[in-house]
């Protein structure tokens, strides 16, 4: 494959991945079309033209009365990445939590440590209960009804208990391991505050994160449901 | 709803009227009215919202990927035919949610 080739290929994945969810049909449409395009220029041409994509709006979005199989890999990719971002990230997280149980000399430490890990662990067993299943990838597509199950399913790990019963433990962990050094070390006072004040910002981050993601797959059921949709998936 | 009825629109709608009945491909489109995609796709969608055009997926032999295609329904054909014999300037035309007015 070409370099125009791949960089017209890259300028479309990029594009549909980015897409408002009302026109991810329609940018969905202009990545498959250019496999069948020969010339390089021109499917590099294409690409380029799809950029305005981006910024095209849908005025409705009609029922998906059908299912492609589009929208399930789109899913699979999605949940793989997650899964293995999810994974690497709670491990790391677990392990430095498990470092600082032998650091920290109070025992409210040490309980916010142990906290701490089983949060990540927690969030291990989630992502594995919500891994890629078998049958996603058995079938080239998902009925109606069993993908907008999928998504529902997807869309309850960034929000309700599933993941505010995560940021509790995590929240408990971190405020013990906060106020157990104030009481064993009165002197480090200041810096445990800005720890305190960089960790709650933190959370702000995670929580947007996940409603954005909650967000996102509530709009791809609606846009399934035909529903009348605000216009940007991100909003 | 408001269809704005550009020349490119016009140009779009020829297209479908040499072979009303049969599905299209986009790229295909797109060289016979010698546009870009950036231009034929927000076209197309528009006409799909105004339920002027149908779409549908199909699934090409293995290995390569589905195609969606397109067609105009009986009232974008209706309309097609009513704006393209005298495509004078670019308007404004108000059409409804299920049809046009043709």
């Amino acid at each position: 494959m070409s370099i125009r080739r791949k960089l017209a290929l890259h300028i479309v994945s990029t594009i549909n991945r980015f897409a408002p969810v009302g026109t991810a049909e329609w940018s969905r449409a202009i990545l498959c079309e250019m496999e069948f395009i020969e010339g390089d220029w021109a499917a590099l041409w294409w690409a380029l033209g799809s950029m305005t994509m981006l910024f095209t709006r849908p005025q409705t979005h009609s029922a998906a009365t059908a299912i492609v199989p589009w929208p399930v890999e789109d899913l699979i990719r999605k949940v793989r990445r997650r899964t293995a971002f999810g994974y690497t990230l709670a491990s790391v997280l677990a392990l430095t939590f498990l470092g600082l149980l032998a650091v920290f000399s109070t025992f409210i430490q040490r309980l916010g440590c142990g906290l701490g890990i089983t949060a990540m662990l927690y969030t291990w067993c989630q992502l594995f209960a919500l891994r890629v299943q078998h049958r996603w990838t058995r079938s080239a597509s998902l009925a109606n009804a069993a993908y907008r199950s999928e998504l529902e399913r997807q869309r309850d790990f960034y929000c309700r208990f599933s993941f505010w019963s995560r940021i509790a433990i995590v929240v408990c962990g971190i405020t013990l391991i906060c106020l157990g050094g104030v009481f064993g070390h009165p002197e480090s006072l200041r810096g445990i505050t800005f720890a305190a004040i960089g960790l709650i910002g933190l959370l702000g981050i995670a929580i947007w994160l996940n409603i954005r993601e909650t967000r996102q797959f509530q709009a791809q059921i609606d846009h399934l449901d035909g529903r009348q949709l605000p216009v940007n998936k991100a909003a | 709803m408001k269809l704005r009825l550009s020349e490119q629109t016009l140009q779009v709608l020829n297209e479908f009227l040499e072979a009303p009945q049969d599905w299209r491909y986009g790229y295909d489109i797109g060289r016979n009215a010698e546009m870009k995609s950036g231009t034929l796709y927000p076209i197309l969608m528009r006409l799909a919202e105004h339920k002027l055009l149908e779409t549908r997926w199909e699934v090409a032999e293995t290995g390569r990927p589905p195609r969606h295609m397109y067609r105009l329904t009986g009232s974008g054909l209706r309309y097609a035919r009513a704006h393209v014999a005298s495509p004078a300037k670019p308007m404004m035309m108000r059409t409804s949610l299920g049809g046009a007015r043709g």
